[in-house]
């Protein structure tokens, strides 16, 4: 552990104080999204806090490599299942954390990207903390325990060596004409943020509703489908148009569908 | 503790940039914070003390669709469904795959849910109590919250299952209604054990009357393919643990 920087102090001051009989752990920041060239070594770190214990609180720390289904959903990874993993990179002290309710510590660590590997593109892991929950005894039968794990996402993307592109594979409707499909493919090696942008228009082209859908990240050789169901959407609509911008991307991705 | 935080916050800042330290130093990129919380310490079914078999509670007495998680409400599930077929249907227990048997499911609430506290966020208009809630915090444009069961072997005819949100009584009798929102919690559609389905993300979180906090409410339900049920009694002890993935992509 290390001397918490002001950051994270700050950072954890703006949080709302959780309702009682919540309990939990807060990170700042939660992600560091890092360009560095091969050979660098740079040192960061977490912040974490434990909230609403009655006494101090074990967080185990592991790295772990991670991917993410079509609707967006992240998936921990065995070790070596991410190509792209960037966890053989991170130095953390893997020692279980005693945190004593709200006594924010910093857990430094450290990304070297290796100087000789032929690598280009981005790469990612994540630095986890997760709680210990306390067995249940003397019951028999299914307990389930709750266990919880908070993420210190970590990207690190080879300067010089960025190639961002990507393709919208699919702009339909569900075959039961309830929600429009949209699927994106990363063809690039960087990781994008999608930011799409719907617009439905009538019949002679004006636009009658548009609408800005959730952020998204779309990892290396990665599918992000976007299923955005047609409510309140103005009889008049015709077509919908969708426009997906991503940091990088030399131009907006675009599709349009025929809604009757 | 929040004020005091503030405060040393302000102190450190205003300290450090006195000093000439660079202030970049303190420059946290966005998003800055991510927390999440829980009030749910464990969820049981079929349970009891010391193996003797647990007794429905609570809300799920009212609920006629969802049998006493006992030995005894599970032959009762059992007779029910054999009884109330309307067609006949084959049981050949080597065909799992059998669509036949796609509605041979019995459902069942949990019969104990331990809560560090009966405090609700309030204001979301539920109707039916849920089973606890995740509390995520952030200022982060998005999130993910996954799971991840791990540590006890569910029987291969069980799957654990959480629905994100309340039900009212009505809904939570019809057992087909808003199923396809019902996420499973079970390693059986990964064999690394991780669940593939997608969990819950900002979307499925209800607004708080806090900027930057959302509630993710819960109810668990434990469905059993009715083969092979005698594959569960209450002398046997299967401790899982869930654990609920939180990450700011």
């Amino acid at each position: 552990m290390a001397p918490l920087l002001g950051g994270a102090l700050f950072a954890f001051a703006q949080v709302p104080e959780p309702p009682p009989g919540y309990r939990g752990l807060l990170i700042a920041p939660p992600r560091y999204e890092l360009t560095l060239a091969k050979g660098d070594r740079v040192r960061k770190e977490f912040a974490i806090l434990a909230k609403g214990y009655g006494d101090a609180v074990t967080a185990e720390v592991a790295v772990l490599d991670w991917g993410e289904n079509a609707e967006g959903g992240l998936i921990p990874l065995a070790p070596g299942a991410n190509p792209y993993s960037a966890a053989r990179w991170i130095k953390v002290a893997l020692d279980p954390l005693s945190l004593k309710p709200d006594e924010p510590v910093a857990v430094p660590f450290e990304v070297a990207v290796p100087e000789g590997a032929p690598l280009e593109g981005s790469y990612w892991a994540a630095i986890t903390f997760a709680t210990k929950p306390a067995p249940v005894k003397n019951r028999r039968g299914v307990a389930v325990v709750n266990r919880l794990r908070i993420w210190g996402v970590v990207y690190v993307t080879i300067a010089g060596t960025e190639r961002p592109d990507a393709a919208i594979q699919a702009f339909d409707l569900d075959p039961g004409k309830e929600a429009l499909l949209l699927d994106v493919v990363n063809k690039g090696n960087v990781y994008l943020r999608l930011h799409p942008s719907l617009v439905f228009r009538d019949a002679r082209g004006k636009a009658v509703k548009s609408q800005k859908l959730a952020e998204r990240v779309l990892l290396r050789d990665g599918l992000i489908r976007y299923r955005i169901p047609l409510k309140d959407v103005p009889k008049e609509a015709v077509v919908a148009s969708v426009e997906v911008e991503a940091k990088g991307l030399v131009a907006p991705l675009y599709a349009e569908v025929a809604l009757k | 503790m929040k004020r005091l935080l503030l405060v040393l916050a302000t102190l450190l800042v205003t300290a450090a940039l006195a000093a000439g330290h660079n202030s970049t130093k303190f420059t946290f990129g966005f998003p800055t914070f991510a927390a999440v919380f829980t009030n749910i310490d464990n969820v049981e079914f079929f349970t009891g003390n010391n193996g003797t078999a647990g007794k429905l509670s609570g809300k799920a007495v009212a609920n006629t669709n969802y049998y006493a998680a006992t030995e005894g409400g599970i032959t009762q599930c059992i007779d029910e469904f054999l009884n109330n077929q309307s067609t006949p249907i084959s049981f050949d227990i080597s065909q799992t795959g059998n669509s036949k048997l796609s509605g041979a499911t019995c459902y069942f609430a949990p019969n104990s849910v331990t809560k560090n506290n009966l405090f609700k966020v309030t204001g979301y208009g539920q109707n039916a109590g849920p089973d606890g809630e995740l509390l995520v915090i952030t200022n982060a444009n998005t999130f993910n919250i996954g799971s991840q069961l791990t540590g006890g072997s569910v029987p291969n005819s069980g799957t654990l299952e959480v629905y994100p949100g309340y039900l009212s009584g009505a809904q939570l009798q019809s057992n087909n209604s808003n199923s396809a929102n019902w996420k499973d919690l079970s390693m059986n559609h990964a064999s690394s054990g991780n669940n593939v389905n997608p969990i819950f993300t900002k979307s499925d979180a209800y607004n708080t009357q806090y900027s930057n906090a959302y509630v993710i409410p819960l109810l668990f339900r434990y469905s059993l393919d009715v083969l092979s049920a005698s594959t569960i009694n209450s002398n046997n002890q299967i401790q899982v643990t869930v654990t609920w993935d939180a990450a700011v992509q």
